[in-house]
């Protein structure tokens, strides 16, 4: 047990000698900094509603079947141009044929084939005050799957720079909060980093859009936009 | 012995890598940009195919080679040319038969799949080259996807547009500290489009496609650029 622990001694004091030149070797460099990060909010109403709206049809014969299908997607298209929305911001996101043969009791294939047929347009709707009159119009023009509605934001750039003043104010705040708790005092700023993240649900919904609007009802609630800072400055 | 020997090289080597100069990298301000353009796509992606089953596996086959032959046709007479076709499945399938007492019977159908994956290039063609297909018996129909086959162009503007938000927002950032915004120091990009979902802005419009086949619109994609740029500061 002695002989185990003797070699503990020259260890330390190896030690010793390398951080001793470790902070020979650091005088040099200003390597003390303080680093904080600070986030940024920004609550906006989206103003863009982006739709997939389609039409399934099935029947025994495919031919029929697709010119069934061919038939209410014209009349859907048209209902979506009708109010207003720009064919730059309509486009064909899948158009779907398939062939499914129906089984006997046994399991055996029988002769009997259903064919479905989907046809679906994605709808970009710039105002979204119509997004209750659009979905009801596609309804009653024959479309059966309404597959999203998201909403977003044209420009975000305004509610960033909004969320990035937030942001960078608050870093600062902290960044001094921080020096004064440990004693110590800012020196320069050594670098910011921005990450800017994407526009999330927000958690306050607007409640006035979903009663004003004809037709399905439907409330665009708000986006929140968040902007993070990473500020680092060195320290005296 | 051996141990504390290694024990005293690893500290040593942990308290100097700890020792390493802090790196030299001049004071900067980090910031994204994003910039997009939109752009009609001039090339649309679809699968065509076929599946049929016969107690005859030969049956089946022949059967399903004279149609996948009759869609061939169907996508060239619709413009597509035969570079932009390829044949992305062919399988045949054989599946027992079994009696109401689940015994093998010793009977099987053939199931025979032939798909064909075009790229049409004239995306006004669509709705005719789907109602072609289904005509010449297609019943297994995938995808519409439409992209842009040369983007260099949107690329750059994209990328001027990605650029000039980069500094906006460094420019507010230097401004909110009162420092002064210097050259970028290093700039990182990357280009990608995104996958065929809604795009929209743009010019050209398409239209929905007529010919009695399937109503389609063409829309309009984006070519989208990302940039990371560090700037000095003074």
């Amino acid at each position: 047990m002695v002989q185990g622990r003797l070699w503990r001694l020259p260890v330390g004091i190896l030690l010793a000698v390398f951080l001793g030149g470790c902070a020979a070797l650091g005088t040099g460099g200003a390597d003390r900094t303080l680093s904080v990060t600070g986030e940024g909010h920004a609550v906006v109403v989206p103003d863009i509603a982006t739709i997939t709206v389609g039409v399934q049809t099935t029947g025994k014969q495919v031919g029929p079947t697709v010119a069934e299908n061919n038939r209410t997607t014209e009349k859907v298209i048209a209902a979506v141009e009708a109010i207003g929305v720009a064919p730059d911001d309509i486009q064909t996101t899948s158009f779907n044929v398939s062939a499914q043969v129906r089984y006997d009791e046994f399991g055996q294939p029988t002769d009997e084939v259903t064919y479905w047929v989907d046809n679906a347009v994605t709808v970009r709707l710039r105002d979204i005050g119509l997004v209750g009159q659009l979905l009801d119009d596609a309804l009653a023009a024959g479309a059966n799957s309404i597959q999203s509605l998201t909403y977003g934001l044209g420009d975000p750039s305004q509610a960033q720079d909004l969320a990035r003043q937030e942001a960078l104010s608050k870093a600062q705040a902290e960044a001094e909060q921080l020096a004064t708790i440990a004693g110590v005092s800012l020196g320069a700023l050594q670098s910011v980093t921005e990450s800017a993240g994407s526009a999330m649900p927000g958690v306050r919904p607007a409640a006035e859009a979903g009663s004003v609007a004809p037709g399905v009802p439907t409330a665009p609630g708000t986006l929140e936009i968040t902007v993070n800072v990473n500020v680092t400055y060195g320290i005296r | 012995m051996r141990k504390p020997l290694i024990l005293i090289l690893v500290a040593a080597a942990v308290v100097l890598a700890g020792c390493a100069p802090a790196s030299d990298s001049p004071p900067s301000i980090t910031v994204g940009g994003h910039g997009e353009v939109a752009v009609a796509p001039d090339v649309v992606t679809v699968t065509l195919g076929v599946q049929t089953n016969d107690r005859e596996v030969t049956t089946a086959v022949a059967e399903n080679n004279a149609i996948a032959a009759a869609i061939l046709q169907a996508a060239r007479d619709a413009g597509v040319a035969d570079a932009d076709m390829q044949t992305s499945y062919f399988s045949v399938y054989p599946q027992r038969e079994y009696d109401s007492f689940g015994q093998v019977t010793g009977g099987i159908t053939f199931f025979v799949d032939n798909n064909l994956t075009v790229k049409l290039r004239q995306v006004d063609r669509l709705s005719e080259l789907l109602q072609g297909a289904v005509d010449a018996g297609a019943a297994n129909i995938y995808g519409v996807s439409y992209s842009i086959s040369d983007s260099s162009d949107e690329a750059a503007a994209a990328q001027a547009s990605a650029m000039a938000d980069a500094e906006a927002r460094a420019e507010q950032i230097a401004a909110e500290l009162g420092l002064t915004l210097g050259e970028p120091i290093t700039i990182s990009t990357g280009t990608f489009l995104p996958p065929p979902s809604p795009f929209y802005y743009g010019e050209a419009a398409f239209g929905v496609g007529g010919g009695g086949g399937p109503p389609v619109s063409a829309g309009t994609s984006l070519v989208v650029v990302n940039v990371t740029v560090s700037y000095a500061f003074r």
